[in-house]
C-alpha cells in the first residue's frame, strides 16, 4: 500500500476500501490500549469496534474534516496512519470527556431547581436563569461560551483516578460558582447545550490528561485475543527486547517502528545516516533473536507492545503531527 | 481478506455524499503567486525530509528577502490555549477547523509557501496581525481559546512541541537572513556581459560599474567561471572610462571564479520563470552556477540580473525566481542592474 494509492481513492470515490481497510486497522490498534468500559461504553472492544469505526469515518474524517487533512499533509503511507491514529485518539479522550460533561450537566440540571437558581422548561428542554434575573429569548452566542469559561479558567478541579468513568472534576461549590457566572453573563436562559459548551472548554486542560493517560496504559493493555499465557510471553518478549538493547538503539527502534525512514530520524536525533544505520542494524538483531523464537501470531503483539513501552519511556509524543 | 466495494458499509456511501458535496483539496504544487497576508499555506522544509510539513498562515511578507513571516496553524482544535485564534471551517475555505498560534511564529522563504491552500477572513487576519505584534489579548476572547493554567497543564508539552516543529521549518531561512540581504550570496548573471554591441563603450563602462559597485558591498559573490573572458572582454572595450578602483573590486570575484572547480556533474537546472530568448552559454553557465550552490545547501541567493533575461515574471513576484534541480530549489532573489542598457 503506497500514499499514492490512498491518494487515488480519496480523488476518485472518497473512502473505498483501501482508506477504510486502513481506517479500520488504525482504530483497532489504537483503541486497544484503551478501556472499552471507560471509552467505548462496553466490555469489550469486540463489541464496540464496529461503532467506534463508524463515529471515526463520519464525524471526525468527514465531519471535521480530517480525511482532507491526512491527504493534505501525509508525506507517506505511515505517516497518514499516524496521522489517523493521531485523531483516534482525540476522539477517545472527546468520549472521554463527552462522559464527564453529560454527569456534570446532570448535577447541575439538580442544582438549577433550587435558589440561587430558577429552572425553566422541562425535561429536556430544561433551561435556567438566576432568580429574580430578566432573559430573553434565545441561545448563548460560542463567542460568548469562550469569553465566560476563559474568565472560569481557574475554578479549581478535583483531579481523579484514571479508572473512574466519570469523575466529579467540580465539587459542588464550584458548580454552583460556574452556573452562577454563566447565568448573570448570558442574556438569555441558559439551556443544557450551552452548558454542555462552557463544560466542555473547562475540560480542555483534561483532554491531553486523557491522552497521557492512556498512553501510560497502553503498555499494560492485554492485547485482544491472546490468552494469560500469551500475554506473559509478549511481556517477557518486550521485557527481553528493552533490556537487551542499549538506549541509543531503542530511541532509533521507537523511531523506526514508527515508520520513520533512516533520513528522518537522522534529523530528529541530530546524528549521521551511517550512525543510524549501524544501531538500526544493532536493535534489528536485538529484536530478530528474541522474536526468532515466538509463533508468528505473538510477533505483531510484540511490536506493539514494544512500541507502546518506547513511547511511554520517552514521555510520550503529542508533537509529531 | 481484501475488502470490496461489495462490503463497504452503509454509512461509507454516506459519508462519500458528504466529501463530493464539498470541493476537493487543491493537489501539492506551487501557485505561482507571491504570498499574501491572511494566506493559509502548507509549508514544506527546505531541505525535503528534514522536517514534517505544517500549516501556516502569513502574517507578514517581505519583498526584498523574499522571506514571509507566518503564525503556526495546527488541526488541533480541542487543545487551543487563549494564545490561539480559531479559524471555523467557513471563515478558511478549507474543510477543517484551525487554530493558529499567536506566539509561535517564524519567518520561511517563499519557496517554502508555494502550497496556498485556503485564505483567513479579513477580520480575522487583522486580528491575528495584531495578536502576533502586540500579544493574544489583541484579539477578542470569543474567537481564543482557554487560558493555560498552572505549571500542570497538559498543553504546556503540546505548546513546546509545536514550537519545534515550527523551528524545524524555519531554522534555514532564519540562520540566513539573519544577517540580512548582503548576508545571502550574490551571484552575477552572465547576461550582464552580454547582448551589448562590442563599440557601445559607454553602455559597457557604466554596467561593469554597477556590477562593481555591487560586489564592493557584497558578501559572498560568486560569477560563473565562463563568465570571466566576457568579463574581461567587457573592460577591455574601454578601460580608459572605468575607474581602477573597480577593477580592484571585480579582480578577487573573477579570480574566485577561475579558482573554482568546475561543476561537475551537478543536478541540471531549470528555472522558473524561464530563461528569455533562446538558451545561450550565459543560461547554462548560471544554471552550472546555481546547481553548485544547490549541492552546497543554499536555499536563497541573490542574483545581480536584468529584466530582459527573464520571459515573462513569476505572477505577483517581481522578486523572486526559482531554479530547481535534483529534487531541491533555490530561490532566486533577483536584484535588477539599475542601468541603461
Amino acid at each position: 500500500m503506497t500514499l499514492d494509492e490512498l491518494v487515488d481513492e480519496y480523488r476518485r470515490v472518497g473512502i473505498g476500501p483501501r482508506i477504510l481497510g486502513q481506517v479500520r486497522e488504525v482504530v483497532r490498534a489504537v483503541a486497544r490500549g484503551y478501556d472499552p468500559a471507560i471509552y467505548g461504553g462496553s466490555a469489550s472492544w469486540d463489541d464496540g469496534l464496529d461503532d467506534l469505526v463508524q463515529e471515526f469515518g463520519l464525524e471526525v474524517l468527514v465531519g471535521q474534516g480530517q480525511l482532507d487533512y491526512a491527504m493534505l499533509m501525509a508525506t507517506d503511507h505511515q505517516h497518514f496512519r499516524r496521522l489517523l491514529a493521531r485523531q483516534v485518539r482525540y476522539l477517545l479522550a472527546r468520549r472521554r470527556r463527552r462522559t464527564i460533561v453529560d454527569n456534570l450537566i446532570d448535577r447541575a440540571h439538580r442544582m438549577a431547581d433550587a435558589p440561587p437558581f430558577r429552572l425553566l422548561g422541562h425535561r429536556s428542554q430544561w433551561c435556567y436563569t438566576l432568580l429574580g434575573k430578566e432573559v430573553t429569548p434565545g441561545r448563548v452566542s460560542e463567542a460568548a461560551a469562550r469569553t465566560v469559561a476563559a474568565r472560569l479558567a481557574e475554578v479549581p478541579t478535583i483531579r481523579a483516578e484514571p479508572t473512574l468513568r466519570a469523575p466529579a472534576v467540580f465539587s459542588e461549590a464550584s458548580l454552583r460558582t460556574i452556573l452562577a457566572e454563566v447565568a448573570a453573563a448570558a442574556p438569555c436562559p441558559v439551556a443544557a447545550g450551552d452548558l454542555d459548551r462552557v463544560f466542555s472548554l473547562l475540560l480542555t486542560s483534561w483532554l491531553p490528561s486523557f491522552l497521557k493517560e492512556a498512553e501510560a496504559t497502553i503498555a499494560s493493555a492485554p492485547a485482544e485475543g491472546l490468552s494469560a499465557e500469551d500475554l506473559a510471553i509478549v511481556e517477557e518478549a518486550t521485557v527481553a527486547i528493552l533490556s537487551g538493547c542499549p538506549r541509543e538503539d531503542q530511541q532509533v527502534l521507537r523511531l523506526k517502528l514508527e515508520g520513520l525512514s533512516d533520513e528522518h530520524i537522522g534529523v530528529r536525533l541530530g546524528l549521521s545516516r551511517p550512525t543510524i544505520s549501524k544501531r538500526k542494524r544493532q536493535a534489528m538483531a536485538c529484536l530478530e533473536e528474541s522474536l526468532a523464537g515466538l509463533r508468528p501470531e505473538l510477533r505483531l503483539p510484540v511490536l506493539d507492545q514494544l512500541g507502546a513501552r518506547l513511547a511511554a519511556l520517552r514521555g510520550g509524543r503529542r508533537d509529531d503531527n | 481478506m481484501t475488502t470490496t466495494e461489495r462490503s463497504l458499509p452503509d454509512w461509507v456511501e454516506e459519508a462519500n455524499r458528504c466529501l463530493r458535496a464539498r470541493p476537493l483539496l487543491p493537489p501539492a504544487g506551487g501557485s505561482r503567486r507571491a504570498p499574501e497576508v491572511g494566506d493559509l499555506c502548507v509549508a514544506e522544509p527546505s531541505d525535503r525530509g528534514s522536517a514534517d510539513p505544517a500549516i501556516v498562515c502569513v502574517v507578514e511578507v517581505d519583498d526584498d528577502l523574499a522571506t514571509v513571516q507566518v503564525a503556526l496553524a495546527s488541526p488541533d482544535t480541542d487543545l487551543a490555549s487563549d494564545a490561539h485564534l480559531l479559524a471555523p471551517a467557513g471563515d478558511t475555505g478549507l474543510p477543517f477547523d484551525l487554530m493558529i498560534s499567536t506566539d509561535v511564529t517564524g519567518r520561511l522563504w517563499w519557496l517554502q509557501v508555494e502550497r496556498r491552500v485556503g485564505r483567513l477572513g479579513a477580520t480575522l487576519a487583522q486580528w491575528l496581525r495584531d495578536a502576533c505584534r502586540g500579544g493574544p489579548s489583541a484579539a477578542p476572547a470569543g474567537v481564543r481559546g482557554m487560558p493555560v493554567v498552572g505549571a500542570q497543564d497538559a498543553r504546556r508539552g503540546f505548546e513546546a512541541g509545536e514550537r519545534r516543529r515550527l523551528a524545524a521549518l524555519a531554522a534555514d531561512c532564519e540562520r540566513a537572513v539573519a544577517g540580512g540581504l548582503r548576508a545571502l550570496p550574490l551571484v552575477v548573471d552572465p547576461r550582464l556581459f552580454t547582448g551589448l554591441p562590442r563599440d557601445a563603450s559607454g553602455a559597457w563602462a557604466g554596467r561593469l560599474a554597477a556590477v562593481a559597485g555591487e560586489l564592493t558591498v557584497a558578501g559572498r559573490s560568486f560569477l560563473p567561471g565562463r563568465a570571466v573572458a566576457a568579463v574581461v572582454e567587457a573592460w577591455d572595450a574601454d578601460s580608459s572610462r572605468l575607474d581602477p578602483d573597480l577593477w580592484r573590486a571585480v579582480q578577487p570575484c573573477l579570480e574566485r571564479a577561475l579558482a573554482a572547480a568546475p561543476a561537475a556533474a551537478g543536478p541540471a537546472v531549470t528555472f522558473e520563470p524561464p530563461r528569455a530568448g533562446q538558451p545561450a552559454w550565459s543560461d547554462d553557465a548560471l544554471a552550472e552556477t546555481c546547481g553548485v550552490l544547490l549541492e552546497g545547501g543554499a536555499r536563497a541567493i541573490r542574483l545581480l540580473t536584468l529584466p530582459s533575461a527573464w520571459s515573462g515574471e513569476r505572477l505577483e513576484a517581481p522578486a523572486a525566481a526559482i531554479a530547481r534541480g535534483g529534487g531541491r530549489a533555490v530561490q532566486l532573489i533577483r536584484h535588477n542592474l539599475e542601468v541603461n542598457p
